[in-house]
């Protein structure tokens, strides 16, 4: 059995001490007393309550609950008297017994659990549990969190909201992919965006666009699932909770349960719709004609040049900011119906969202509808299904790395230029613009994305019996993506301009099948001891395949479909495939609720791994102790519940192409002959990615719950990663795909809830508050060889995995100074030296992409009707590349505009300034460390003012509920970042080194919308 | 369970559909064939002759210079060239990524009993002949190599590879060439191998090893250098074709084609945009290129063409945007080059001239005669150099020729100190423990 180590019992036996000081009884009156007898049990479970407080109020007597649930209190006076039973985690209840001098009185308590943060029922994966039985970290968020927040996916609802997740938005274009790190990333190239599984199906994930030249930023599948359509998300974050999902666990998992019907022979109609307004959040400050003209003409002189602008160069003046972006419409319809009866329930539901983009051009649509079913077929069957279907429409803008794009043309334009001339009525080369003009590409040209998705499962459960319970599912994820661009030739100085226009699409489907089926069995039940044992298997095929084509040479009129081009100039066409076979089993084991323990395996097979290591075995092991329910800490059980949590267990990753491990060869014509040769070498010993990780974590509820604290310590190891090491060329291959290297992230996260005040009234003041903060500690501890791998952007090294640094951490020549006599840069020698002119053997590292802290703070007032909701996000000690630099701070030189800050620009001996004399000698365009900013921010992320109407409304209207609200996102931004947005990264959701990138990334909105759901 | 796992082993086993195991590479005829195609193919790749090989041999004379952005070119030019740089990294991977698919035709193809004799003699007697191509490209910019000869299984075995020396290379060379003349089918269509082009690069092999420091047999490989050169000279010994029909924007295909390498369509090479603005314009011929140009000369304005103010001398050689022009790898005008250098080298300097004097007649230039412009031994041999940089301007051939002669120091101070041959590049250096890195650039 279990016995407590001495320093346990030393503490017990203080407690105890303690809490008989704090409830001596005073002086007993000797006669006219009884006893008060009885027991305690959960009114759910109908199990005994044991660390029960009973107290009779107004008289300092007091018993506690055995573990049977029985208590007695001597030296009750006779006559009427009044119990109450309270215990954490429930609601506290009062009874009332006539004593009788000398006998003994029997009162049973059935006390019901309070719907709080520590019993609320998890998805554990294949499972649920409720809180208090989970020994493993896992976060969970339920919808009101996310409930009509005006993004296109729920992946950007998650910012700020869940302690060790940091969600970083890249860029602001609609429906395009955020960075999702469970923990910190710790993977170099096989993915580090977690797993996701709806209902029971791991969704599609990774990126299938063709046409990936236009912007670093990439179409989420994510945004296949409607956020009004979830009822919560759990994130397994640890790898004890993650290790049921095997070798795709190690980026943590993320569970989406969809809303259902309940039952109750009712239907209830819900309307959720809002709508609103949008505008780019900030603007980076460049420089004005004449400020440019100044400039640039400055630093002709200065190097001895001849001036470029004469007198009234400056007549033109434009904000091509201010003509690129615009004030943007956003709204979101969704109709919904649920209900049901005992046998037959339903949740059935419409939406559109549509989200017109702030930079011209821009546009995202979707459309979806869902409907899950649950019937009750006999007594032991029981049926659900859920079906998603979703349709996608993005017009999406050239821009993230594209150096022809709307906002890179909208920053590195001269304000000297117009936006309107004789270019088809736009300004172009005629009117001497450097580059195609954005306005022009959005009137001309055009990149539309389609999707179609369904996803979905049948799921079957029979109870054999009470106790055992098998369930069969079929899920298919089926996602189609249709790829038009348009280049036209309209748009002066663009790529398309002399070949006759451009016109390419690209057509990829992508399908996931999964069968699978496990058994839970409650192996025992008894009010001492629970046993739940899970085990199955799961198998699991993805196919795509995809065709693309483009042409040249449109005549006149003809746009768009290569039918009207004159030549194809570039085609493809593939397909691919990979299986995953797999078989879990879980025990999960309770102790008098008190102790818990719970052991978790899955083998996985993968198709993707070589032959001789296809399959991966992945344990866990997790236990938890809930201290506040020992005898010894009895006193404690009033105020606090305290459980402390401990667990290890380890991971996988096989985020890599399907082929990666095979020695292959492809056609490689000659001259257009057919011809073969080898194009891979294989590797027949690759295998998964595997992340160890321990875990310990304390949850702590006090003073009623009203204060929750759930924290977590972690250290997670992952090693064998998959990297393609170098090899001789002298094999005739550069690369093979190996498992070497190892990254490890240490920290600490945690979630504290509060309710700060809580008015007796039932509608009264009420205002509560979450803050989640996660501190984590990301360094490369292994590569091949020793050699860093490095990370470029643009084809420009900007960041770097090396042994002892953090992942992605910035690789740049180290700006040291202007010299105030010279006016020229300094910057610092591989050797310490000092120099103006350094080369690429003098990068050092520079400075940290990912952020010391991170988390969000959220607070909600309730009065009345009325609810105000406040949320704050930060991130603290990250820095971030602002790369357009280069060119837009670069000594004046002509071509691309200026930031404003040039304008500081040292001018003559003696100034002291941080930005070089202006002029192409004076070392300002070199890639240093004077681009890399403080990246650093908070953002009021969202405030939203909500208004319940008075049932008296309501009823005129004849619905139940019925609630306004206007809210407005992303509000403001505290930082020092000069760029856009400080949360950014250029290459996109699924860039692995390369972090907090900002080369062009299109700006995030500020939006304002009013809203209204109502419910019948 | 592991039952299970056992009966679910055919579901894990998912072949690719737009790729071929590459055991399943060479199975009859036709697929010997189409990788034989596959070895041309590696030939067209920007690292090799679709780029680099000619670049590089020019960027590192005195013919071209650095006018771009990539900082690894100007290493190039300055011969200060780092371990990692990416230009002659991507050359010798480039040049043994082709030498694999040499080494799978030969390796694969015998065993492939479908096969009629004919067609795998003409197709491995192609596959050497590119090894041997491989292998002297190389040794010139190298040195000694590593010599693989058959496919590896696994990185290991080429993580075990040691260098050859110079001469060994050479010997491996002749050998494959051997092979290579005694097997080739086909004898007319310059896009692939033929014999002659076997002995023209024969030729060029004997040449360039007669000029190896601590060759013994110098003589004698001159003497071979001759014979072969005139092998493939026999019946053809003149030069007819004007200098402007030999590079043409369609790709040309004259009678003083020996081997020559096709591009058409998507496949383009890179010197147009390399070597020209509008284009990347990162190298530009050399000013000292443009004034060796004796006055009259009709290759200078098919070579070099000065555009603007200050004035950029674009080469344009192979000049067709897109770069579809075919690239010359061995014409007859270098054979009538090696014979005279051969019989210059063998005293008969009279031939020699003669032999020269091809050149410069087709250039309109004046002929030279023995005792006039060109007297003593050395005088011929110096003049045959800077007929071999005319000529062969933007081909690649430059600096081997330098280094050649010893005098890549003596043009390009840069390069002395054992800096005139190549770095082995530094990703080849950290994972072959075995492999020795030039002297010049030891640190």
């Amino acid at each position: 059995m279990f016995s407590l180590s001495l320093p346990w019992q030393r503490f017990a036996t203080v407690l105890g001490v303690l809490f008989t000081v704090m409830t001596a009884p005073g002086a007993v009156e000797a006669q006219q007393t009884g006893s008060v007898r009885g027991t305690v049990t959960d009114s759910s479970s109908g199990r005994a309550v044991q660390g029960v407080q009973i107290t009779i109020p107004g008289t300092s007597l007091r018993a506690v609950s055995s573990e049977s649930g029985v208590f007695q209190i001597n030296g009750v006076s006779a006559g009427s008297a009044t119990l109450r039973a309270q215990r954490i985690g429930y609601s506290a209840q009062d009874r009332s017994a006539t004593v009788t001098a000398g006998s003994t009185a029997n009162v049973t308590f059935s006390l019901s659990p309070l719907a709080t943060v520590l019993t609320t029922v998890v998805a554990t994966g294949y499972g649920t549990s409720q809180r208090v039985n989970v020994s493993s970290a896992i976060s969970s968020v339920d919808s009101t969190a996310f409930a009509n927040i005006p993004v296109a996916a729920i992946d950007n609802a998650l910012q700020g909201r869940i302690a060790g997740v940091q969600v970083m938005q890249n860029s602001g274009e609609p429906g395009t992919g955020v960075s999702v790190r469970v923990r910190g990333p710790a993977s170099l190239n096989a993915g580090n965006q977690p797993l996701y599984v709806v209902d029971g199906v791991p969704m599609l994930q990774g990126t299938f666009e063709q046409i990936t030249s236009t912007s670093g930023q990439r179409m989420t599948p994510i945004s296949g699932i409607n956020p009004d359509d979830i009822a919560t998300i759990d994130v397994l974050k640890d790898a004890a909770a993650a290790a049921i999902y095997g070798s795709r666990g190690s980026n943590g998992v993320i569970l989406i349960t969809t809303k259902r019907g309940a039952a109750g022979n009712k239907f209830r109609f819900n309307i959720n719709s809002y709508a609103g307004s949008q505008q780019a959040d900030r603007k980076v400050e460049l420089l004005n004609s004449t400020e440019y003209v100044t400039l640039v003409n400055e630093g002709r002189a200065n190097q001895g040049q001849s001036l470029i602008y004469g007198p009234g160069a400056d007549s033109i003046n434009t904000d091509w900011q201010d003509a690129v972006f615009r004030p943007a419409a956003i709204s979101d319809v969704q109709l919904s119906v649920s209900g049901g009866t005992e046998r037959l329930r339903m949740f059935l539901s419409g939406s559109n969202f549509a989200q017109t983009g702030i930079a011209i051009g821009s546009d995202y649509q979707r459309q979806g509808a869902r409907l899950n079913l649950d019937a009750q077929a006999t007594d032991k069957l029981f049926l659900t299904s859920s079906i998603g279907l979703t349709r996608e429409s993005n017009d999406r803008v050239p821009g993230d790395l594209n150096l022809d794009g709307i906002v890179t043309n909208a920053l590195s334009l001269s304000p000297a230029y117009p936006v309107f001339g004789n270019s088809f009525g736009f300004g172009g080369a005629a009117e001497r613009l450097n580059y195609s003009n954005p306005v022009a590409y959005a009137a001309f040209s055009s990149l539309n994305v389609r999707t179609l998705r369904a996803l979905g499962n049948l799921e079957a459960r029979y109870d054999f019996t009470d106790r055992f319970r098998v369930t069969a599912r079929g899920g298919a994820d089926i996602y189609g993506l249709d790829e038009l661009r348009w280049r036209s030739p309209k748009v002066d100085r663009a790529t398309s301009t002399n070949v006759g226009g451009e016109g390419a699409s690209g057509r990829t489907s992508a399908t996931r099948y999964v069968v699978e089926g496990f058994a839970n069995f409650e192996a025992i039940r008894s009010d001492r001891q629970q046993l739940t044992l899970t085990g199955g298997a799961s198998t699991e095929r993805n196919e795509s395949d995809f065709n693309y084509v483009s042409g040249t040479g449109f005549p006149t009129g003809f746009e768009r479909y290569v039918r009207n081009a004159a030549v194809a100039n570039s085609f493809d066409g593939g397909a691919t495939e990979n299986t995953l076979v797999s078989y879990f089993a879980r025990a999960s084991w309770s102790f008098l609720d008190r102790y818990l323990l719970s052991a978790s395996t899955r083998t996985d097979g993968s198709s993707r791994f070589g032959s001789e290591n296809r399959y991966g075995m992945f344990n866990a092991v997790s236990g938890a102790w809930t201290i506040s329910d020992e005898g010894f800490a009895s006193g404690l059980s009033k105020y606090a519940s305290l459980k402390l949590r401990a667990s290890y267990g380890t991971t996988g990753n096989q985020g890599i192409g399907d082929f990666a491990s095979r020695t292959l060869a492809t056609a490689q014509p000659y001259t257009g002959v057919t011809g073969l040769a080898g194009s891979q070498l294989g590797n027949a010993n690759l295998k998964w990615e595997q992340t160890a990780e321990t875990d310990i974590g304390v949850d702590v509820g006090m003073f009623d719950n009203r204060v929750t604290l759930i924290a977590d310590w972690y250290d997670r190891s992952t090693s064998n990663l998959l990297v393609q090491r170098p090899v001789p060329a002298t094999s005739g291959y550069t690369t093979v795909w190996d498992n070497v290297g190892a990254i490890n992230n240490r920290g600490i996260d945690f979630n504290l809830q509060t309710v700060n005040f809580q008015s007796r009234d039932k509608n009264g003041f009420e205002w509560t508050s979450d803050l989640n903060m996660t501190f984590n500690k990301n360094k490369v501890t292994e590569l091949y060889d020793g050699q860093p791998i490095t990370g470029t952007v643009s084809n420009r090294v900007t960041s770097i995995a090396a042994v002892g640094q953090p992942l992605g951490t910035f690789f740049l020549i180290e700006f040291l100074r202007v010299d105030p006599q010279t006016g020229n840069a300094v910057y610092r020698k591989a050797d310490g030296s000092e120099t103006l002119t350094p080369n690429a053997a003098d990068a050092r590292f520079v400075g940290n992409p990912q952020p010391k802290y991170y988390g969000g703070f959220t607070n909600t007032v309730t009065y009345k009707g009325v609810d105000l909701r406040g949320f704050l996000q930060f991130s603290q000690g990250n820095k971030a590349y602002n790369l357009f630099r280069i060119f837009a701070d670069n000594g004046g030189v002509d071509g691309d505009n200026k930031v404003k800050s040039t304008l500081n620009r040292w001018r003559k001996p003696g100034d002291i300034t941080d930005v070089p004399r202006m002029g192409s000698t004076s070392g300002s365009g070199v890639r240093s460390s004077r681009f890399l900013e403080d990246a650093s921010f908070v953002r009021l992320g969202e405030v939203t003012l909500g208004y319940r109407l008075p049932a008296s409304l309501t009823r005129s209207m004849r619905a139940d509920n019925a609630r306004l609200y206007i809210s407005g996102r992303n509000l403001y931004t505290w930082t020092k970042y000069t760029g856009y947005n400080p949360d950014v990264n250029s290459n996109g959701a699924n860039s692995n080194i390369v972090m907090g990138v900002d080369y062009y990334a299109y700006p995030l909105a500020r939006t304002f919308t009013v809203g209204l759901s109502a419910g019948w | 369970m592991l039952m299970g796992a056992a009966s679910c082993g055919d579901i894990l086993q998912v072949d690719p559909v737009t790729s071929l195991p590459q055991d399943q590479l060479i199975v009859d005829a036709a697929t010997a064939t189409a990788a034989l195609n596959g070895a041309y193919d590696g030939l067209q790749a920007g690292g090799y002759y679709g780029l680099s090989a000619l670049l590089d041999g020019d960027l590192a004379s005195d013919n071209a210079v650095w006018t771009g952005t990539f900082q690894f070119l100007g290493e190039l030019e300055r011969n200060d060239i780092l371990s990692d740089n990416a230009e002659t990294t991507g050359l010798w991977t480039a040049i043994y990524q082709q030498i694999d698919r040499d080494n799978v035709i030969l390796q694969r193809t015998p065993g492939v009993a479908s096969i009629p004799q004919a067609t795998r003699e003409n197709v491995m007697g192609q596959a050497y002949f590119l090894r041997a191509l491989g292998y002297h490209n190389l040794v010139k910019f190298w040195g000694g190599v590593p010599l693989a000869l058959k496919p590896v299984e696994s990185p290991a075995e080429a993580q075990a590879y040691t260098r050859a020396t110079v001469l060994e290379t050479y010997t491996q060379i002749l050998k494959d060439l051997d092979s290579a003349s005694a097997f080739i089918k086909n004898t007319t269509n310059t896009r692939y191998a033929t014999p002659t082009a076997a002995r023209a690069l024969r030729a060029r092999v004997l040449l360039y090893r007669a000029g190896v420091t601590g060759n013994t047999g110098s003589q004698a490989d001159y003497q071979a250098a001759l014979d072969a050169a005139n092998l493939v000279l026999a019946g053809r010994d003149t030069l007819v074709v004007p200098f402007g029909d030999l590079f043409t924007a369609s790709g040309s295909n004259t009678s003083e084609d020996i081997f020559r390498l096709s591009f058409a369509g998507a496949e383009t090479h890179g010197l147009s945009n390399y070597y020209q603005v509008p284009g990347r314009g990162e190298v530009a011929a050399s000013a000292n290129l443009n004034a060796a140009f004796p006055a009259g000369d009709l290759r200078k304005d098919r070579t070099i063409a000065a555009l603007g103010t200050p004035v950029r001398l674009n080469g344009i050689k192979y000049g067709a945007r897109p770069a579809t022009d075919h690239i010359h790898v061995i014409r007859l005008a270098e054979v009538v080059l090696i014979k005279a250098e051969a019989l210059a080298r063998l005293n008969r300097l009279g031939e020699a001239v003669a032999q020269y004097n091809k050149v410069r007649i087709r250039a309109g230039l004046a002929p030279h005669a023995l005792g006039t412009q060109v007297t003593t031994q050395a005088q011929v041999i110096s003049q045959i150099e800077l007929e071999r940089r005319l000529e062969l301007a933007l081909e690649g051939d430059r600096w081997p020729d330098l280094i050649r002669l010893g005098r890549a120091a003596v043009v390009k101070p840069a390069a002395a100190g054992g800096k005139d041959i190549f770095p082995i590049p530094e990703r080849d250096i950290r994972t072959t423990p075995g492999l020795v890195q030039n002297p010049g650039y030891l640190r």
